[in-house]
């Protein structure tokens, strides 16, 4: 092989993997798939009962923001360590999930919801409301919220 | 010069061929990890509230309720945060760097070894001019390895944050693009000077390493990368006045 070509053959290589590493960069790899979080819902007894006292529900909500691969993304929700009865048999909570435009809502202590994701970025608003004519057993005092995404 | 020139770089063994091929994926797959991991941690901080924390609740009606953060003021910060990330990096940058220089031109150089002088012979250069005309190709390859790192560091910048290039990420970028030159400059000088290429990678590593403790800004990165260079061409010309050729 000639000197010239094989030079050109290397600068050409180092060309190509400088584009296919941008392109890959570009498409979210090198990004997790997955997202797995744990939350605690701080003096959850305390609320409730001031809550209760005064009619009113107690609201936990917050952002969560991370980096995933684009495309569409499962994200569950999930309250650990909650247990209560309502009068009407539903759940003592409500799961609300918002992502942009999208909004989801579940009547119980788990979520599910399918977002179409173009962006790098998973952003989430999270509320959690705890119903005030519901009775909580407060036997168990670290109420949890587990937050899974898959991609 | 066109001589040695073709003794280097023409027909290339198999051994030659790949191990070229294995430098460029070295430094490909290492810059990508690098870049995409600091791009991840940067978004992921840049955050209201990062994974693992504890959530303040209240009673309806005592608080506002809280606004989804803006995905465009995320972005923002995190962009920011990735270029600080990078400038704090330079060590594993110089090691993939190295890595794929080492990799890349030993084969090369190998065939070459103890040939400088000879080849003065062929060419009818003085061993000065083999020198010098030598380092060449050794830039050469720093700056195809500076290439990808440029590249694949403005396109994850690009499509990671959303946010156009900036005149900090292009001088952050060409701080640690012309960090690598600078490795390859004065370790071409140490190999000059020693024969040796592992001992100029031990100094190169122990400095590396030095400077990594250091918290440079990206302008102060810059003065330091432009002192190495001129401190190899130096050592360079220091060698060659003074006979401390070793090759």
């Amino acid at each position: 092989m000639k000197a010239l070509t094989f030079s050109a053959i290397v600068a050409l290589l180092f060309v190509t993997a400088t584009a296919l590493g941008g392109l890959l960069a570009g498409e979210g790899y090198g990004l997790p798939a997955k997202f797995s979080s744990t939350y605690k819902l701080e003096e959850f007894g305390l609320l409730v009962g001031v809550g209760r006292g005064i009619g009113s529900p107690v609201v936990y909500e917050w952002p969560v923001a991370t980096l995933m691969r684009p495309g569409s993304t499962k994200v569950d929700v999930e309250v650990l360590n909650l247990n209560g009865v309502c009068p009407d048999g539903g759940s003592p909570v409500t799961i609300q999930v918002t992502s942009g435009d999208a909004m989801f809502k579940s009547d119980s202590t788990s979520l599910s919801a399918v977002l179409e994701r173009e962006s790098i970025f998973l952003i989430l608003k999270i509320k959690i409301t705890i119903k005030t004519n519901c009775a909580i057993d407060m036997s168990t005092p670290i109420v949890l919220v587990e937050i899974k995404a898959t991609r | 010069m066109r001589r040695l020139f073709s003794l280097a770089m023409s027909d290339p063994s198999l051994a030659e061929a790949i191990a070229v091929l294995l430098g460029v994926f070295t430094v490909a797959v290492g810059f990508f990890f690098i870049l995409t991991k600091q791009a991840y941690l940067a978004g992921v901080y840049a955050a209201p509230i990062t994974p693992y924390g504890s959530i303040r609740g209240y009673v309806s009606g005592f608080n506002q309720p809280i606004a989804l953060p803006s995905e465009g003021g995320i972005r923002e910060v995190a962009a920011g945060s990735f270029l600080s990330n990078l400038l704090g990096v330079k060590l594993q940058v110089w090691l993939v760097s190295i890595t794929s220089l080492f990799i890349t031109t030993y084969p090369l150089a190998s065939r070459l070894k103890g040939s400088i002088i000879p080849a003065s012979g062929i060419t009818s250069s003085p061993p000065s001019s083999m020198i010098w005309w030598s380092l060449i190709p050794v830039v050469l390859t720093s700056l195809g390895i500076s290439l990808i790192l440029f590249g694949m560091g403005a396109a994850a910048y690009k499509a990671y944050f959303g946010v156009n290039p900036t005149v900090e990420m292009f001088i952050v970028l060409s701080d640690l693009s012309l960090y690598i030159v600078a490795a390859a400059v004065l370790f071409y000088g140490l190999f000059i000077v020693m024969g040796r290429p592992e001992i100029g990678i031990l100094f190169g590593f122990l400095g590396a390493l030095g400077i990594d403790r250091v918290p440079l800004s990206s302008v102060e990165l810059l003065v330091f990368d432009l002192t190495a260079i001129l401190a190899g061409i130096l050592l360079i010309i220091l060698a060659l006045n003074r006979r401390w050729l070793a090759i």
